[in-house]
């Protein structure tokens, strides 16, 4: 039960996305980190070898440690990150919500939808998960629900697709 | 060849010429004759100037030679390469003159019920097509040369799409006038000379949106006007023949000009500049030493000025064109715009394809009253015919802003109007960022805030320069709600209101959380009833308009149920 955030229209109840996104997120993020631990180890392990200059202790330290200690609060935060996702059809439009932080709720109503995508990568694929993407006349839309079960996105495109033709509105 | 990269940056479609298919038939229409030549005169220039440019010494040798006689003797003791040269002029000149031809030959258009059709190319063929009930605006354009030949470039603005949809080049100019009416009557919905009234429509939007604002009417924190709901005629559509609103005096742009960015830009360069010099030189006049670095450095200033010159005479011919002369006239298939220097662009913005409108002051504009009208036309992009009005007084921007906006449908318009141009603070309704937020926006805290009203949303904000958005409730795409951790903590958010891509952003930043919530609330919900206008693109059409007035009729049914359901429990 995602808990009602001060921006959230009252009188919603969410519908979260699949608890297996955190899977995917925690490979994608995980991933992630491991690109970024070898970018940055590189010129450190050069210099304990003696091929590169020699780096300060202090800033080493620093850095590996800011470093670990940032992958583990945004690992940490993944699993509420993912909770926080939640969407919710309205008679006339879909509420989605983000964020932890950084919060977003857009509103969109059928009407004016111009198409429902859905994708899914390879991760994604293998857990049976999709991204469901609203596309309306306005770039800066970006409603998307990620992790939604593959026929629960199947549905939604359905629905919204029939409820859009049904009350499509000119631009 | 030439034209095809001119003018052309999106196909829509492209098509391989499939053997035996035919491309083109009798009932399709060539362009001018001279088109190419108009398009591609650049090529004829460029060419030969260049070619005389690479070896202007062989050129004026030549010349010197034929003055004294002795090119003729040896023409005829050593043709060949007087041959070869001469040959290969020829060729180039067929070659260009064949390519235009083609290129001719093989642009053809087409003008069915339902759509306007180009077909171009001579090697990779390209056929466009555009829905001409789809179409968003019509552009007339004319470049220096085509004026010279009567003739005139046709643009089709679409709302699929980004670039333009579809381009007419050339035609004479009274024919593209004809067609334009034509296009954009049937675009309107509207048989060609009966007169239809927009006005219907925007009642039935009042009337419903008053209704969905009463149900809400308890809360007065984010308008406390009265709202009237008895019919009101805007004073928009009548039909009435072709009057003109603004112009904008040539005296007037150009002040504009230099009190505009550029200018205070290029006053500040230059004086920075001329500072730098009489310093510099006043050092070496006092101490009278001829310090050769110091000399130096003068020297140098110049060429670093150079690139900042270059730039500013770009800028400024920017909005020479886009400004001189201009003209809006009300005209029964839109606001005609009418500007430009050596290009003269004829652009005609139907009311009902506005999506936005804002309106601009920049600081050194205030003491003379002057403000800029950009709009948000789909297709438009982010282009230069975004503007609507380069320079006008408020009584101007007052009168377009009438013709090409829904009525606000307060009681004194002008009043609201001119406090969000202006005002601050929390007169008239209008909202501010709280006090507690402060420190998000120090400067811009009493500017920064929106008023709705039935009939649109205005969002005022900016300091230094003002600006005012306005968006009309049935326009919005959709909206969305933003909050970070330190905009929680001081209890505000932000509201992002989603149009199609354009100049303009609408969005009310920092704005307490209740109102925000409210306003949130309240634009999805007039978005649940605007979204059932159904198709709207002949929005002139008696059946569009019946069909339209039942459907709101629903609609505002439906918000009652809605409302009273969610009232009783």
């Amino acid at each position: 039960m995602l808990h009602s955030e001060a921006i959230d229209p009252t009188g919603v109840e969410w519908t979260r996305v699949d608890e297996k996104y955190i899977t995917v997120k925690y490979i994608t993020g995980i991933t992630g980190w491991l690109i970024t631990f070898a970018i940055v180890g590189t010129p450190l392990v050069l210099s304990w070898t003696g091929i590169w200059a020699e780096f300060p202790l202090w800033l080493q330290v620093l850095v590996i440690g800011g470093l670990v200690f940032w992958t583990a609060v945004d690992l940490i935060l993944v699993p509420r990150r993912v909770r926080a996702i939640g969407y919710h059809e309205r008679a006339d439009d879909l509420l989605i919500r983000r964020g932890l932080l950084w919060q977003r709720v857009v509103a969109v109503p059928y009407g004016r939808l111009q198409y429902v995508d859905i994708e899914a990568g390879p991760i994604m694929r293998k857990l049976g998960l999709c991204t469901v993407q609203l596309k309306t006349a306005s770039a800066a839309t970006d409603a998307t629900i990620p992790g939604a079960v593959r026929s629960e996105g199947a549905r939604l495109r359905d629905e919204l697709a029939a409820r859009g033709q049904a009350r499509l509105a000119g631009l | 060849m030439e034209n095809e990269s001119g003018q052309v940056e999106q196909p829509e479609q492209k098509e391989e010429e499939s053997g035996k298919e035919v491309w083109f038939d009798d009932t399709w229409t060539k362009v001018h004759p001279l088109s190419p030549l108009v398009r591609g005169w650049v090529t004829i220039v460029a060419i030969p100037a260049a070619f005389f440019a690479y070896n202007w010494e062989m050129w004026s040798s030549l010349w010197t030679a034929w003055r004294t006689g002795e090119l003729i003797d040896n023409v005829q003791s050593n043709p060949l390469p007087y041959l070869i040269g001469g040959g290969a002029f020829l060729a180039l000149a067929l070659m260009i003159f064949i390519g235009f031809t083609l290129s001719w030959w093989f642009t053809r258009y087409k003008i069915t019920e339902e759509h306007v059709m180009v077909k171009s190319g001579i090697f990779v063929r390209q056929h466009r097509q555009a829905r001409i009930d789809r179409v968003q605006a019509v552009d007339l354009r004319q470049p220096l040369l085509a004026r010279i030949a009567k003739l005139a470039e046709l643009r089709f603005e679409v709302a699929e799409g980004d670039g333009t949809a579809a381009t007419l080049a050339f035609l004479r100019k009274r024919e593209a006038e004809e067609l334009r009416t034509e296009i954009m009557d049937r675009a309107a919905g509207r048989a060609p000379a009966s007169v239809a009234e927009e006005t219907p429509e925007g009642a039935a939007t009042e009337e419903s949106a008053s209704r969905d604002v009463g149900n809400n009417g308890e809360f007065s924190g984010i308008s406390n006007i009265p709202r009237h709901s008895e019919q009101q005629t805007s004073p928009a559509h009548t039909p009435v023949p072709d009057r003109q609103i603004a112009r904008v005096p040539i005296w007037r742009l150009i002040a504009s000009m230099v009190c505009g960015p550029g200018g205070v830009i290029v006053v500040i360069v230059a004086g920075i500049y001329v500072t730098y010099l009489g310093v510099t030189t006043a050092i070496v006049w006092l101490t009278g030493e001829e310090d050769a670095s110091l000399v130096m450095e003068v020297g140098l200033q110049p060429a670093v000025g150079i690139p900042i010159i270059i730039g500013a005479v770009v800028g400024f011919w920017g909005q020479l064109t886009g400004g001189w002369n201009f003209t809006a006239t009300m005209t029964q298939a839109g606001l005609r715009l009418k500007y430009g220097l050596t290009t003269t662009n004829t652009q005609t913005v139907p009311p009902g394809r506005v999506q936005a409108i804002q309106i601009q002051q920049g600081l050194m504009w205030r003491p003379f009253g002057w403000y800029k009208v950009i709009v948000t036309v789909a297709g438009y992009g982010l282009d230069s015919r975004t503007t609507l009005l380069p320079v006008g007084t408020a009584d101007d921007v007052m009168s377009l802003t009438a013709e090409m906006f829904p009525d606000l449908k307060v009681e004194h318009p002008e009043e609201v109007f001119m406090e969000g141009l202006r005002g601050t603070g929390t007169q008239l309704g209008f909202t501010e960022v709280p006090a507690r937020a402060r420190a998000f926006d120090p400067l811009v805290r009493k500017r920064r805030g929106f008023f709705t009203t039935p009939s649109a949303i205005l969002l005022r904000d900016g300091r230094m320069t003002r600006r005012l958005t306005m968006v009309p409730h049935e326009r919005i795409q959709s909206t969305a709600l933003q909050q970070g951790p330190l905009a929680r903590w001081r209890k505000v958010a932000t509201l992002h209101i989603h149009i199609p891509s354009g100049p303009i952003t609408a969005l009310a930043k920092n704005q307490d959380l209740e109102q925000i919530r409210y306003l949130f609330e309240q634009e999805t919900a007039y978005a649940a009833v605007a979204r059932r206008l159904t198709d709207r693109n002949h929005w002139m059409m008696p059946e569009e308009l019946a069909e339209f007035e039942k459907n709101v009729a629903e609609a505002v049914e439906k918000l009652d149920d809605a409302a009273t359901s969610t009232s009783a429990p």
